[in-house]
């Protein structure tokens, strides 16, 4: 019995071991070979060690398989770990299919040391409520559009997630119980603190279009399901963004054209039943 | 089929697997293209080390084997520490 047992552990761990290697030539960067190299090889070298303890079943024997499985538990992340980080600061390409460096720009390249925001603004409370940030809306800008929007989305009860390039926004948000990031949307890393990847929709109302498609540039890639709305101010720019496929685009004048004329309509209307 | 037949057959197939990776690795090691590819490779191949002397200790029952797989895998261990602060500290390629 033991026997069998032994010889299944190591052909499981020569099997995981082969993979590692497989990974190592097959993937295309650095970071994503050594993923595959220490998780493969830990969990392969201790399968096949453990199998030497079961052969043997000796105490002793047990006890040295034992010590050389935690050794190996306990150095592979730190090896890795350390030359991840090396690799990092000598600038090791990513691939080039790599969509997010969230790291990009947070190091200290003269200290190496992490330079984490210092701004409390730009990351999200961590008292927020996760159920809060799950399947949430991101509304990026709360300004004259933005404000009216997040309005009427809180009262509906629909939770949001404001980003605002505006600290006393920001700010007053906060105190209001509305969880609010500080920054500008078309970087990374601010739509990410707005938790864009457990987002079902994102809604841009900042006017500058460039800006907006990066954002839904952003988000499509981190929550491919992600719906996303956009303002615009030209018709050139709507056809633009939709043909991107940036979401759906609204114009600002066709929206009050609408509006109006829906409230003329109704005028008539109105004057037509009561008289 | 004796128990002992098992496990020789099941550490040949091991060590044949084993030795399939650790070309693999080497392959990796020579194409680079960057020196922490390389360490990465090398890294491997010590630990790979290790699981052929452990097999071997099963396939030779011999279990002074493990010791070695021990050592190597702390050797490994230094190596690659020493290697990420050297790279950290050149800076270079």
């Amino acid at each position: 019995m033991n026997e069998i047992v032994s010889s299944a552990l190591m052909i499981i761990g020569a099997a995981f071991a082969l993979l590692a290697s497989a990974g190592v030539v097959r993937m295309p960067d650095l970071f994503t070979r050594m993923q595959a190299a220490t998780k493969a090889s830990t969990l392969g070298i201790s399968c096949v060690v453990f199998a030497v303890a079961v052969h043997f079943g000796e105490l002793g024997i047990t006890t040295r398989a034992l010590a050389t499985i935690i050794f190996i538990f306990l150095t592979a992340p730190v090896a890795a770990h350390m030359i991840a980080r090396a690799a990092y600061f000598v600038g090791v390409p990513l691939w080039e299919q790599t969509i997010i460096d969230e790291l990009h720009g947070h190091y200290d390249r003269r200290t190496h040391k992490l330079a984490r925001p210092d701004d409390p603004f730009a990351v999200l409370p961590m008292t927020v409520d996760l159920r809060r940030l799950t399947g949430q809306t991101v509304l990026v800008g709360y300004g004259r559009v933005g404000r009216r929007i997040g309005e009427a989305l809180i009262a509906n009860d629909v939770s949001i997630v404001v980003v605002e390039d505006n600290r006393e926004i920001v700010e007053k948000l906060r105190e209001s119980d509305v969880p609010a990031v500080f920054g500008n949307a078309s970087e990374p890393g601010v739509l990410i603190q707005a938790h864009i990847h457990r987002a079902s929709m994102l809604v841009i109302a900042t006017p500058d279009t460039a800006e907006a498609r990066r954002m839904a540039g952003i988000a499509r890639a981190v929550n491919p399901r992600i719906e996303i709305v956009v303002r615009t101010h030209t018709e050139e720019d709507a056809a633009a963004l939709e043909r991107a496929n940036a979401g759906k685009a609204f114009l600002g004048e066709h929206e009050l054209a609408h509006t109006m004329t829906r409230y003329v309509l109704d005028r008539y209307g109105g004057a037509v039943t009561h008289s | 089929m004796s128990s002992s037949d098992i496990s020789s057959t099941a550490s040949v197939i091991a060590l044949a697997m084993l030795s399939v990776a650790l070309v693999l690795a080497f392959i990796r090691l020579a194409r680079g293209p960057s020196l922490p590819d390389r360490v990465v490779a090398l890294d491997l191949i010590s630990i790979l080390a290790a699981g052929i002397t452990a097999v071997y200790a099963i396939a030779a029952e011999q279990p002074v084997f493990l010791d070695v797989a021990l050592v190597l895998a702390l050797i490994s261990f230094l190596g690659t520490v020493a290697f990420a602060r050297y790279l950290e500290r050149q800076g270079s390629r």
